[in-house]
Order: C-alpha cells, then structure tokens, then sequence
C-alpha cells in the first residue's frame, strides 16, 4: 500500500482526481469549497487593487499633460468671456445711470429753457464740522457765475453757488444757515413764504419755513417751490415738502419744518443753471 | 538758516488733499477729528518756533485756498494753536502721553469753538451755543484719542531709540 502512496502515476492520477472532484464540486456556486478561491483572490484582488489605481493615475497624468494645452486655452478664452461679460454689464449698468441722468437733464433744459445748463460732478465736500457744501468740477472758464442756481436732477433745488474759481466752485445747500429762499406754497391758497437754514435743523437735512402768511393753510406733505423774488432762483424749481407744522397763537408766528426733495447728503452730480452767453 | 525738512510739507500737501476724505472716515457721530490742527500741534511741541510758525501758515493759507470762505481764517486759527501750544509748555514742564492728550483736546476745543465764529451767523451762535458745544466736545475727544496713540507711538520709538543708545555706548566702552 505504501509503495502504491509512492508510485509516482497512482501520485499524479490521484492529484488530477482530486482536482476533477474540486472541479465538480465547485460548479455549485453556493458550496463552501468556493472559499479557497479567497486564498487567491484576496491578496490579487488586493494588489490589482493598486496597479488599477496607479494605471488610473498615470492615465489621468498622461491625459492631463495631453489635455492641459486644451484646457488652459478653454479656461483663457472663458476668462476673456466672463471678463468681457463683466465690463458689458458694467457699461450697460453706467448706460442706464447716464441714460436717466440725460432724461432727467433733458426734462430740466426744456423747463428752463431760458438758462444754460451745466452738468458738474462733485469733487468732495467741506471737511468742516459746521459747514457742509459741494466742491464741484466746474468753474467760470465753464460759465459758472457766483449765485447760479443749482439743482439736482430730479428737478428739485440744491442751492446756490457760494464761491466760483477757474476750474472748481464751491454749492452752498438750502439747508445752509446762510441760505434763504423765497418760496411759493403750492396748492389751492397758495402764498409767498421764505425758507431758511438753520443750524438746528442743518443735522437733520431740513428746512425752516416762516412768513407764512395768515390766508394760507399749511399742512404735512404740502410742496414748496420757488417763487422767483429775490432774483437768484427762477420760479417753479421745487424745493420740497412740509414735513411738520408748528401752529402758534398768533398766525403770523407759524412756522413749518421742510424737508428739500433734492437728496443734499447724498448727490454724485448737480446741474447748475446759468445765464452767462444766454440773451 | 532754518532747517526746512521737505517731508513737513508733503505731509500737509497729503493732509490738505485728503482732509475732505480723512474727514468723512474718521467722522464718528457726524463729526470728525481735524488732522491738520492735530499734526500742527505735535509739530509745535517738537519743532522750534519759526519753524512750527512758517508751517502753520503755509498749510492754514492753503487750507484756506482750497475750503474756507475767508483768507486768513484758517492761518490764525492755526497761529492760535501753536501760540496756545507755546504758552501751555511754558507753564507745564513736564511732557509725557497723558498730558500731550490733555493739551490737546483742550486746545482743540477752543479752536473748534473759534472755527465757528468764522463759519456761522453770530446770532446762530448765540441762540445754539448748545450744538456747537457739543460739536466742540465731540472733536475734541475724538482728536484726544488720536493725539494718545500718536504720542504712545512716538514714546515707544524714543524709548527703544535710547535704549538702544545706551546699549551701544556700553558696548564701546
């Protein structure tokens, strides 16, 4: 029997047997004889595992280097578009702005047709605690004269120019404790009034209106305009709304808090009406 | 001859461009610190007098050109200040950040006050003295900040400079 185990043809038969029955054995999918394919495959799994990744790897390397020119072009010209895209906005954007600016510069021209209109953009503003007023960006080479008129472009009143240099000049705003205007009450009784700064009001944006006269009801929301006495502002320029009535005992003691429809803090460019070269 | 150091001066052209600008960042409850009042009183306490003097008036005209309504109000309100300056260092010897500060918003106060005489109708004045108070007030606590960190800095730089002086006069001997 031992020399049988020996032989080397029983050896090989018995080998080619055993594997014919693992064979046969493991055509079941679900027999436990499955197992030892973990003996191989794990491992191998394991290893193909990190040649898989390496390939990928250097694919995308070799692919990156390949597609690298392509892409960066791409991203060149996408950056170029949005960039280009950027500035139309901007420019559709600065369009829109300029555009309404015109309009409203238009709609002013046609009102006063008798004055010269002068565009100008504000270069800074007083630095002064107790002062506030525009340095704008034109002067008397443009025709600016001391005491234009100056208004903001939605028709309503600014102010005057205080002081006119060659190329800049300084706007004195309505709410200005040196400033008076003499105003027109609109409305059904309408009447002469005098509006004037005051350095009690000057912080809060707003006007004192006084001389009402004893004919005239005043109430919140009622507009003001200029009357064209005094000879700096020409009639029908709005000045702005009454925003509180103060009633006294006596009627010709009423006075009334306005607030200037132009925006006084916040203006980037006002229109200055002037008469220089106008016959 | 007088020593004219050209930085002074382009220091005051920068302040004088900026001031509209320095005045609109630094504005704390609608009211903001006057740096060229502020940079003419530090220089009046390091610099000799015909200097600190010819600086006040170079930089009060200009200021005057380029903002006010009067010649001049400016030179003298920035003359004041130096002569003020002159005046309290004569009484107070002593020279340290706190009473650099104090001076100044002292100082500053009573200029502030003056600048309103110039810039609004007297009877205003008169009738709310009250708001230009508080105006004054405001300005001048709030340059009192800025004149404490600038002598804080300038006291920390002299202090390394002197140790620093003393160290390498130790080394030598």
């Amino acid at each position: 029997m031992i020399n049988l185990f020996r032989n080397r043809k029983f050896q090989i038969t018995a080998v080619i047997l055993l594997f014919l029955v693992i064979a046969l054995i493991s055509i079941d999918r679900f027999s436990s004889v499955n197992i030892i394919r973990n003996i191989v495959t794990a491992p191998v799994n394991f290893v193909q595992k990190g040649i898989n990744s390496a390939d990928e790897g250097i694919s995308r390397f070799f692919n990156s280097i390949r597609d690298y020119k392509y892409v960066s072009e791409e991203n060149e010209q996408l950056i170029k578009e949005i960039n280009s895209l950027k500035e139309k906005n901007a420019e559709v954007a600065d369009l829109e702005i300029e555009n309404k600016r015109l309009k409203d510069a238009l709609l002013l021209k046609d009102k006063f047709s008798a004055f010269n209109l002068i565009g100008a953009n504000v270069l800074s503003t007083n630095p002064s605690n107790y002062k506030y007023e525009l340095l704008i960006d034109v002067g008397t080479k443009d025709g600016v004269r001391i005491d234009d008129p100056v208004v903001a472009s939605n028709n309503s009143l600014f102010g005057r120019v205080y002081l006119a240099n060659l190329t800049t000049s300084t706007v004195t705003p309505i709410t200005d404790e040196y400033s008076g205007i003499s105003g027109w009450m609109k409305g059904e009784q309408g009447g002469h009034v005098t509006v004037r700064g005051s350095l009690e009001l000057k912080e809060f944006g707003l006007c004192i209106v006084e001389n009402i006269p004893k004919d005239v009801e005043v109430a919140i929301g009622d507009i003001v305009e200029t009357s064209g006495l005094g000879g700096i502002y020409p009639k029908g320029i709005i000045v702005g709304t009454i925003v509180e009535v103060f009633n006294e005992e006596s009627l010709s003691k009423r006075y009334a808090y306005l607030e200037p429809m132009a925006p006084i803090k916040s203006l980037n460019e006002v229109f200055l009406l002037t008469t220089e070269g106008k016959n | 001859m007088y020593v004219y150091k050209w930085y002074h001066y382009v220091l005051i052209i920068i302040l004088l461009v900026f001031q509209p600008f320095l005045a609109e960042w630094f504005s704390f409850g609608n009211v903001s610190p006057d740096f060229l009042i502020i940079f003419i009183i530090l220089a009046a306490l390091n610099k000799t007098k015909s200097q600190t003097i010819l600086i006040a008036v170079a930089a009060g005209f200009t200021y005057d050109l380029l903002y006010t309504h009067l010649f001049f109000q400016y030179v003298l309100v920035l003359c004041i200040a130096v002569l003020s300056v002159w005046m309290i260092s004569a009484f107070i010897k002593i020279e340290n950040v706190i009473y650099v500060s104090v001076y100044g918003v002292i100082i500053t106060y009573i200029l502030s006050i003056m600048k309103s005489f110039f810039e609004i109708p007297f009877h205003q004045i008169i009738s709310h003295f009250n708001i230009i108070n508080m105006i004054a007030v405001k300005e001048s606590l709030i340059s009192g900040i800025i004149y404490f960190a600038i002598s804080l800095v300038f006291f920390i730089i002299s202090v390394f400079s002197v140790s620093k002086v003393t160290n390498t006069k130790g080394a030598i001997r």
